[in-house]
């Protein structure tokens, strides 16, 4: 344990001055800028219906975009990242010939790649809250109602659905991008994967077991049904566990060339 | 018996059909500095590889510092620094920042960090970014990094490669001082003897995977005889008397004839038995070998 403390401390601090740490931020405020883009556009024909809710508007609509499109290539991109400045330094061998075990190097990237996973889920929610007081402020939009209640009951279910969900993506990613030095490779696992999204996404049998629909469908109740719902968070939360025990045995145990 | 900081015994590796290291024995004394030689590709880097537990022998042992390395105990390197080909270094971090990773994985005291600087020389530069490093500057904290586990023994792949002769001439001074002051064997793989010769105790030659010599540098120099040049006016003929007279004649490139032969007592005795049997001698010299030819014949033999 205490090398895994060591390795984690080691990763935050190489995370310093690197564009995945930039990223942590700039992924989840473009999604909510782009909401607040629409918000102020269209603003006036969403007030049609009496049960519109500013907020829960923004958190869904925030929360989907984010699950469906922004989450699956965020985690390409940040996980390539993340091992890039591994990578690009030739770092693999120095750090696997220090007296740690090598696991210990492998579980700690799991964990930064969850973690910035989890922190920029939480950006994004304050980002969603944050552009709908933009708009407000603005005065561009006076017919909405900004008195409406703050739904915020409904965040902790959303952020731990689209995080948890999302770990089997987040561990598969993590050993792509730790097993193949090219950016190539990882782009292209989740290019991929991500417009097959598209295709399986209206399919209310296969959503739930497909790694990467699995962060959207678990915050999608009403769409696909709590059964589906849970299914979906299970698989994703269980299976990013074990595909990473695996992974780190996997690439712990390869000769370091 | 002696205690080793390195040992192998009939360590191997095989990348497919290719046996890049063969029954290979090392035997490296504490406080020495060893220089592991041998051409590109002869099995330097794949012999350090397996001696940091970074790459799997097919067979054989490793001892480090007396203790066995095993795929499942790594703890033997917990007293070994390593710098493996080109250096591991973060270019948006410092130079300390650098150091503080490393420090941060081996849970070594913070101090540490400081006087690691002061070793290699970099405190003043140690917190500018790594990417506006000279290339020996980069070496010199590559070496510092290995320094910060207070290792008793160091394994360098090849610490000079790309320098500058400036360069190359610091971090030898720098190696030079290990052992004596710091009490660290050092190991350290070249492909240039002349780049060991000035700081190694003892010599390890590797070619096609195999241990070709081990032992001190005068071993290495025993290993020179010398030999007589001598030009004359009729080669063929003065190579059927040399031979009748029971001389080893090693060659006779460019009319130059090579004469196994140990001194000038030699020298005289031959050119007299030249003369008399009318053959004019016009050059004689004693020569020897340098290391640098045993180097090459040591593992160049095997290409004729």
């Amino acid at each position: 344990m205490t090398y895994f403390i060591r390795a984690l401390s080691a990763e935050i601090l190489k995370l310093k001055r690197t564009l995945a740490l930039a990223m942590l931020f700039i992924a989840p405020l473009a999604v909510a800028l782009l909401n607040l883009l629409i918000l102020l556009r269209a603003g006036q024909s969403m007030v049609s219906g009496d049960d519109f809710n500013i907020w829960d508007w923004l958190l869904r609509n925030c929360a989907s975009m984010w699950g469906l499109l922004m989450l699956p290539l965020y985690v390409t991109l940040e996980t390539a990242l993340v091992s890039g400045v591994d990578h690009g330094s030739s770092a693999w061998k120095h750090l696997y010939a220090l007296p740690l075990p090598r696991w210990s190097i492998y579980m700690a990237k799991q964990v930064i790649n969850f973690g910035i996973v989890g922190l920029s889920t939480l950006i994004l929610v304050a980002g969603a809250l944050l552009s709908g007081l933009i708009v407000q402020a603005s005065g561009l939009q006076p017919a909405i109602d900004y008195s409406a209640p703050v739904p915020w009951d409904k965040i902790p279910s959303i952020v731990s659905g689209i995080f948890f969900a999302a770990w089997l993506i987040i561990a598969i990613h993590t050993w792509v991008s730790m097993r193949w030095r090219s950016f190539t490779v990882a782009s292209a696992v989740g290019i991929v994967a991500t417009v097959v999204n598209f295709v399986l996404l209206n399919s209310r049998e296969l959503a739930p077991y497909y790694p990467w629909t699995q962060p959207v469908v678990s915050i999608q109740h009403t769409l696909y049904g709590m059964t589906a719902t849970s299914v979906a968070l299970a698989i994703g939360f269980v299976g990013g566990v074990l595909f990473a025990l695996v992974a780190c045995w996997e690439v712990t145990r390869r000769d370091v060339l | 018996m002696q205690s080793l900081a390195i040992e192998t015994h009939q360590l191997s590796r095989r990348f497919g059909s290719i046996t890049a290291v063969n029954d290979v024995n090392l035997a490296v004394r504490r406080g020495a500095v060893y220089g592991f030689l041998g051409p590109n590709g002869a099995g330097k880097t794949t012999t350090i590889r397996m001696l940091l537990g970074l790459i799997q022998p097919n067979a054989g042992r490793i001892c480090l510092l007396d203790k066995p390395l095993r795929r499942n105990d790594r703890s033997p390197l917990r007293r070994v620094g390593a710098l493996v080909e080109a250096p591991s270094l973060y270019g948006h971090l410092t130079g300390r920042e650098n150091l503080e990773v490393t420090r941060r994985l081996l849970g070594a005291p913070r101090e540490q960090i400081s006087r690691v600087l002061d070793i290699v020389r970099l405190q003043d530069v140690a917190d500018r970014r790594v990417s506006q490093y000279s290339l020996g500057m980069k070496q010199r904290l590559a070496l510092a990094l290995t320094l910060l586990g207070e290792p008793e023994l160091l394994i360098l792949d090849e610490p000079t490669n790309g320098l500058d002769p400036a360069g190359i001439h610091e971090i030898r001074d720098l190696i030079r001082e290990f052992p004596r002051r710091y009490g660290i064997t050092v190991f350290l793989s070249s492909h240039l003897l002349s780049e060991v010769e000035q700081v190694a105790d003892a010599i390890g030659i590797i070619h096609r995977g195999r241990l070709m010599f081990q032992g001190s540098l005068d071993e290495l120099r025993a290993l020179r005889e010398p030999h007589l040049a001598v030009g004359v006016d009729q080669t063929e003929a003065a190579l059927g008397l040399l031979r009748e007279a029971g001389y080893v004649v090693q060659g006779s490139p460019n009319g130059v004839i090579h004469v196994d032969a140990n001194n000038a007592t030699d020298a005289a005795e031959l050119n007299r038995y030249l003369v008399t049997r009318g053959v004019a001698v016009h050059h004689l010299s004693l020569q020897q070998r340098s290391l640098e030819d045993i180097f090459l014949s040591l593992t160049g033999e095997s290409h004729a």
